[in-house]
């Protein structure tokens, strides 16, 4: 027993011995260490801000939002005039937080950007402070927003981002526009940037957004009440008051949701009982759509506009003062607008009780209106419609609610199901009238099918009638070209994938519906691959071919004439370039282009290949290298390209590493094999993006 | 224990028994560090500084110590110095503590530390002890920048940061990366071990 | 990166695109020691993981429990190796009553765990990456798997190597080293995974 007491007593002091040793140390060291990373802080702002000759450290409250800046300073030059401010600012990478310092000047550019203490292991993160990519950032206005983008950078906001390390530059770039962000908005770029001035700045902005938000008011008081759940979108309060002192409604500031950010809006409501004014803020991460719905001529319609009837949404021209035109194109930002300002007006007329407790009724009614007019445009022949109870098995579970359709004699003719499924970007919802002989008598969307930048609606009622009058013991197919089946649907252009949905949850219901009635579900034997539309046995005129569609014309040698397809490809396809329509002489549509820019080993290949729309590979032509000239010339070579012509992309095209391919297989071209895994790689994806979304292969 | 001078003790450490290419102890930092020669003499120095100190101060206390708890004890006293140098880097030599990193605290586990402590200065007097640990500390460091030259000649093109072959010379950037270390201690072993062996040929035939 | 995907993340880098011992360098010593038979591979990998996770998490507490609030930071490397010695000394303990035939196989090796690279420098490295105690866990945990991983495929080769035809020199640890360079250049491949 002793003995063990003794040795623990030993070690102790050895411990005890070497900490006082080590905090003698650290007291001796500390300053030197401070003084290093001081040196160090400043060497890395110097280097982010080289036009300025002295930094100045500014006293600043960081807000919650801002809480990855760790320390501003406002660079000054040779005269001790402001010219920018350095902000060293921390990022989660993912892998470590990364110290860094962006330099910005007052002339609305970013002078620099420094890597500090990169604690990464050498190797994945560390290329961030390479010049290749930190470069990037040098003299770009950040009027924009930077972007990070894995292949294809062209315009300065775009940041290429390293390969492999793909978090790390983005990380990076969130925190610049962080940097940005806190300087533009909180520091208010360029002026004196002091704690007042902050503290001005943000004053002025909301004040002069107040004022125009309630036309005629002079002064704003806030209001401190509590507020209820049901409005938790609302979030400040304040009592409007005219030149003369009387008050004269109130300003609501409140939160909507839009198409993909949230909308911030100021409402001003007259206590006579109409909109006073509306102004917008809309914090969108993607510019475009919602930036269309601050547009003055879309606000502008709310002005005015009494409380009662409950404002709502039209696409065409508006004929009330409460219905409200929706910005093409932005329909669901729109409707969060709307549906703000109902809100508001709701929530005055509620809990601040002026006029009559209009506005939440209303809505419940207009609500509860639309769907019977919706369920009767579903099932025209139905007098009346009668909840169903009873159990909506697990694999109908896109069902929510099911009818049962009465005739005036109150006898069961059929049943009304109302089905959500997904859309490309949204929920749709429908409601679907069923005959009990087995016929789709109605087809009703009830959702607004909103493409962005496309525009184009699935209600289209000739859409919806190919529905209409069909046997519900045949599945639906929707296909791009003009249907020959009774169970093809034509989908509508550009909106391909919502068709899809569309006739996937008629699908669900009819086959519901069969099930209960005990009628066979019928699926249509394979139609044999019809054949291509049949070239004209006349002679084609000549080949005569815009000089912009060279390439193309190399690469799909039966086409005439090309149209780029306007689409938007998903974040996985970004190494398409492009989609072009391929027509032969007569008009009709025998395949597409594609162009595209891989990202290769070191660099990347770009190439274009022809699809013809009977799913061989009609060509291929390779252009520029993209980084390093020289390398990859292997792949000019003829035979290397002939092996693709002819091959069939319905299927995913293999490289064969063997000595001499087996037939069907691509010949990898010896040391150049990783090149060419990554070019067949890429056209087999873009062959399956054009089978599955652009469609039109047979 | 034979009585040994301390110049035999200082080769022992450079030549006979290298803690790298004899003893195979401290790959950890060897593969690591070795990118550039002036880190393999940056290493060096850090993990000398420590083993003299270990070294010294464990040959000091080699009779308080009880055996028990040795181990526990040298871990502490090896780590008190990996502390010490920890504290001298940041302050003095910042640029180095950036390039060595994690592996300067790690130089706590370095087996060679650990195991000098064990073999030698638990059993021996100061003075001797602090010649081992300068014999090891120059083996390890030759043997750093032996590894570290050739990795940064070719995966680098520059010796100690001096460009060698001008601007047509294209590196070879895996001998900087992780496969260029492992392959390039392997080879440089490869060659000591044919050099010895010969050697030993030469040797034996000679006494014949 | 928050939640599920950035430990997904964390534990893809840890075990493929920064695995321990083919990327970073931390537990050579066992990797290159230890790798004779497939067997006594996993056994060693199974008792680093173990360490590791443990001593990941242990010394994230003492961190941020004891030497931050204490203003003591400089502490950490003697903490930490502290921490770790004692931990492996329980774990050999553990193993000497539960499982004696492992405790056997291992060896000289067990105490090698304390000595070893990779979990002093697991501990460091979540301390660096500010890692949550979650992140910690699941680092410390990808870290012993990668390391496992290669210790076991090179425990693979090794024993073919064993039964091939090596040059004189090149016999032992050049040829595991050689090796271990080809494994890691396979490893490289992993890079752009994330």
């Amino acid at each position: 027993m002793k003995k063990i007491i003794v040795m623990t007593i030993k070690l102790l002091v050895i411990t005890v011995v070497a900490g006082v040793l080590l905090g003698v140390v650290n007291a001796i060291t500390k300053d030197p260490i401070a003084a290093q990373e001081a040196k160090a802080a400043d060497e890395a702002r110097f280097a982010a801000f080289p036009s300025a000759t002295e930094f100045e450290k500014i006293d600043i409250d960081i807000s919650e939002d801002y809480s990855l800046i760790q320390n501003v300073y406002t660079a000054k030059d040779a005269s001790g005039s402001d010219i920018g401010v350095a902000i060293g600012i921390k990022t989660k990478a993912y892998s470590t937080g990364l110290n860094m310092t962006v330099g910005l000047s007052a002339q609305g550019t970013i002078t620099g950007v420094v890597i500090g203490s990169n604690q990464e292991t050498p190797g994945l993160g560390s290329k961030a402070a390479e010049p290749k990519f930190i470069d990037q950032f040098k003299d770009v206005s950040f009027d924009t927003p930077l972007v990070v983008m894995k292949t294809g950078a062209s315009a300065p906001y775009e940041i290429q981002a390293i390969a492999s390390a793909t978090i790390t530059s983005d990380g990076v770039t969130y925190a610049v526009n962080k940097a940005v962000e806190y300087y533009t908005k909180v520091l208010g770029m360029g002026e004196n940037v002091t704690n007042e001035a902050i503290a001005e700045q943000e004053e002025k902005v909301r004040d002069a957004d107040m004022l125009a938000a309630f036309a005629g008011a002079d002064a704003f008081e806030k209001i401190d009440i509590e507020i209820p759940d049901k409005y938790a979108a609302i979030k400040e309060l304040y009592r409007a008051i005219d030149a003369q002192g009387s008050e004269i409604g109130v300003l609501v500031v409140m939160t909507s949701k839009g198409y993909s950010e949230d909308l911030g809006l100021m409402i001003g409501l007259s206590k006579d009982e109409y909109v006073a004014g509306l102004v917008l803020n809309v914090g969108a991460e993607t510019p475009g759509i919602g930036t269309l719905v601050e547009d003055s001529s879309f606000t502008d319609q709310f002005v005015g506009a009494p409380f009662d009837p409950p404002l709502t949404l039209v696409r065409n021209e508006s004929t009330a003062q409460t219905e409200i035109q929706a910005v093409s194109g932005a329909t669901i930002s729109s409707r969060g607008v709307m549906d703000a300002i109902n809100t508001a007006v709701g929530f005055y007329t509620d809990i601040l009780s002026l006029g009559d407790n209009v506005t939440s009724e209303a809505i419940a009614e207009l609500e509860a209106n639309a769907q019977a007019e919706n369920m009767q445009a579903a099932y025209p022949d139905a007098a009346e419609f009668e909840v169903m109870d009873i159990q909506i098995p697990a694999e109908y579970a896109q069902i929510s609610s099911i009818y049962s359709a009465l005739d005036a004699q109150g006898k069961q003719i059929g049943i009304l199901v109302d089905v959500t499924t997904k859309g490309r970007a949204e929920e749709l919802d429908l409601l679907v009238g069923m005959s009990e002989d087995g016929f789709i008598v109605g087809l009703v969307l009830k959702t607004n099918v909103d493409v962005p930048w496309l525009g184009t609606m699935v209600e289209d009622t000739r859409f919806v009638d190919q529905f209409i009058g069909q046997p519900i013991s045949t599945p639906f197919m929707t296909i791009r070209s003009t249907p020959t089946q009774d169970n093809e649907i034509q989908a509508v252009s550009g909106a391909t994938i919502s068709s899809r949905g569309v006739a996937y949850s008629v699908n669900a219901a009819a086959q519901f519906y069969a099930d209960m009635l005990g009628i066979e579900i019928v699926v249509p034997i394979a139609t044999p691959t019809p054949s291509p539309v049949p070239t004209p046995t006349a002679i084609p005129p000549e080949r005569i071919i815009d000089p912009v569609d060279e390439v193309r014309a190399q690469v799909f040698p039966e086409a005439y004439s090309f149209e780029l397809i306007e689409i938007e490809l998903p974040e996985h396809y970004a190494f398409v370039d492009s989609f072009h329509r391929a027509y032969d002489a007569w008009g009709n549509e025998i395949g597409v282009i594609v162009e595209i820019t891989t990202n290769g080993y070191y660099y990347g290949i770009n190439y274009t290949v022809g699809f013809s729309n009977t799913g061989v590979i009609t060509g291929m032509a390779f252009g520029e290298n993209v980084d390093e000239p020289g390398v990859g010339d292997e792949l000019h070579v003829d035979y290397f390209i002939e092996e693709y012509i002819g091959l069939s992309f319905l299927e995913e095209l293999r490289v064969s590493m063997m000595q001499s391919a087996p037939p069907g297989e691509i010949d990898a071209v010896t040391g150049a094999t990783i090149m060419v895994v990554d070019v067949t790689y890429y056209i087999s994806e873009a062959a399956r993006f054009y089978i599955d979304v652009i469609g039109g292969v047979s | 224990m034979s009585k040994q001078k301390a110049l035999t003790i200082l080769r022992n450490g450079i030549f006979d028994e290298n803690p790298i290419f004899r003893l195979m102890l401290g790959m950890c930092p060897m593969l690591a560090v070795t990118t550039a020669a002036v880190n393999g003499i940056g290493m060096g120095a850090a993990s000398m500084f420590v083993l003299i100190g270990s070294n010294v101060v464990i040959a000091l206390l080699r009779n308080f110590i009880p055996p028990k708890i040795r181990i526990p004890a040298f871990i502490v006293i090896i780590a008190t110095f990996v502390t010490l140098v920890q504290f001298l880097l940041k302050a003095y030599v910042p640029a180095l503590d950036k390039s060595l990193g994690i592996f300067i605290p790690l130089i706590v586990v370095n087996c060679i530390i650990l195991g000098r402590a064990e073999a030698f200065a638990s059993k021996n007097t100061v003075w001797r002890s602090f010649v081992d640990a300068i014999g090891m500390g120059l083996g390890f460091t030759v043997a750093l920048v032996i590894v570290a030259s050739i990795r940064e000649i070719i995966g680098n093109g520059t010796i100690f940061d001096i460009a060698l072959f001008g601007d047509r010379f294209e590196p070879a950037l895996i001998m900087v990366g992780a496969p260029g270390a492992f392959i390039t201690l392997g080879l440089v072993l490869a060659l000591i071990n044919h050099i010895s062996k010969k050697r030993r040929q030469r040797q034996t035939r000679g006494v014949r | 990166m928050e939640g599920f995907t950035g430990i997904m993340l964390i534990l893809l880098s840890s075990i493929l695109v920064n695995n321990f011992v083919l990327s970073r360098f931390l537990g050579v010593c066992p990797f290159l020691g230890v790798s004779k038979r497939v067997e006594t591979a996993l056994g060693m990998g199974f008792a680093v993981t173990f360490v590791m996770a443990l001593a990941s998490v242990i010394s994230y507490l003492v961190h941020y429990y004891i030497l931050v609030p204490l203003n003591i930071e400089y502490m950490q490397t003697i903490a930490f190796i502290l921490v770790i010695a004692a931990l492996v000394q329980l774990v050999e303990m553990a193993l000497q009553k539960l499982v004696p035939s492992l405790y056997k196989a291992l060896g000289v090796y067990l105490p090698l765990i304390t000595t070893n690279c990779a979990v002093l420098g697991v501990a460091i490295i979540n301390i660096t990456k500010e890692f949550t105690l979650i992140q910690t866990l699941f680092n410390g945990v990808g870290a012993a798997i990668g390391l496992t991983l290669a210790i076991v495929l090179f425990a693979g080769i090794r024993e073919r190597l064993e039964l091939s035809n090596v040059p004189e020199a090149m016999k032992g640890f050049p040829i595991a080293l050689i090796s271990a360079g080809l494994m890691a250049m396979a490893f490289l491949g992993f890079q752009g995974l994330i």
